[in-house]
């Protein structure tokens, strides 16, 4: 360390606070612990209670002095509505499998002369009657 | 054992069992130590004693609730610390073209002290505002360097580190500004 930087320490080190300073800070202090800091929250709920004394004999009769509004339901409420609707039987898969329907007739195959060949009796007597017709 | 014979820690613990003249030992004792940094970091006589009067007041209620993590000087030059960086930014708003306060307007002792706190000052200016602060706490305000880390929160080889830097900057600094004792 310096010379210099030793000297200046020596001079700063003799820099005093002003005779009053402590006297200041003592009257200062003691005005600070006089202050009463309680009274504010014990005034602010005084206030909310005398306030909500006047206040409580109109909450009963408010809703009745006042004339029947409409109501008009917004967009945002009327939109989380649903309908109520019946709800219709959704049939299972497995439900489908188990209905039975009627088999499919075979499929009509041709006879050596090229005319279809009678899947049934029925159709045998319309050849039949067709045949006698053309002749 | 008067009061103004108790280590640091009795008076704040006495302070806290509710003592208040253990607050008058603890003011007597720092006043002078609180003034002179108040008094570099605002360089302005008057400033620096509002700002003293207000790290005691803060410090009536703040000590209280003290818990002995550190030494209570540390706690001290916090609060002193940023006291005054609050009021350097209050002035700072009030008036952009700030002026130093007349030395003529001072008295002799205040006026000696007022020409040392601006050389000082003046002399810092040109360092970081942490390696300012190691010079203040451990050149002038002889805290060990254990002490200075606490005060800073960093660790003490960081302490080191910015002393070798600050002290080197000064010396530079005090050569060219050719500053003396006169």
């Amino acid at each position: 360390m310096t010379e210099s930087i030793d000297q200046l320490r020596q001079d700063y080190r003799d820099i005093e606070a002003p005779a009053h300073l402590a006297s200041r800070i003592r009257a200062n202090v003691d005005e600070t612990a006089r202050r009463p800091h309680g009274w504010m929250p014990v005034a602010a709920t005084a206030m909310v209670a005398v306030a909500a004394l006047f206040l409580l004999p109109y909450l009963g009769t408010a809703p009745q002095s006042e004339p029947p509004k409409t109501l008009k339901p917004s967009l945002s409420a009327l939109a989380t509505l649903r309908p109520d609707k019946p709800k219709a039987p959704a049939p299972s898969l497995s439900g489908l499998r188990s209905v039975k329907v009627p088999k499919l007739p075979p499929k009509p195959t041709l006879t050596p002369s090229g005319d279809p060949q009678p899947s049934s009796q029925f159709e045998s007597e319309l050849m039949e009657e067709n045949d006698h017709a053309h002749s | 054992m008067s009061l103004d014979e108790k280590p640091d820690v009795e008076l704040v613990r006495l302070f806290k069992s509710g003592d208040t003249a253990a607050f008058d030992a603890i003011v007597r004792r720092f006043q002078d130590r609180v003034f002179r940094l108040a008094s570099v970091w605002l360089y302005d006589p008057q400033l620096a004693a509002d700002a003293a009067q207000e790290v005691f007041i803060r410090g009536y209620s703040g000590l209280r609730k003290f818990r002995f993590r550190a030494a209570p000087f540390t706690w001290l030059y916090r609060t002193t610390r940023n006291v005054c960086n609050e009021f350097n930014r209050a002035r700072q708003a009030e008036s952009l073209d700030f002026e130093l306060p007349d030395p003529s307007a001072a008295p002799e002792q205040g006026l000696a002290d007022l020409e040392t706190a601006r050389r000082i000052h003046k002399l810092l200016a040109g360092l970081s505002e942490r390696q300012q602060e190691v010079v203040m706490l451990r050149v002038f305000e002889d805290f060990s360097v254990k002490e200075t880390a606490a005060a800073m929160g960093c660790r003490e080889g960081t302490v080191k580190a910015l002393l070798h830097q600050a002290t080197q900057k000064l010396r530079t600094r005090i050569d060219m500004t050719g500053w003396t004792n006169d």
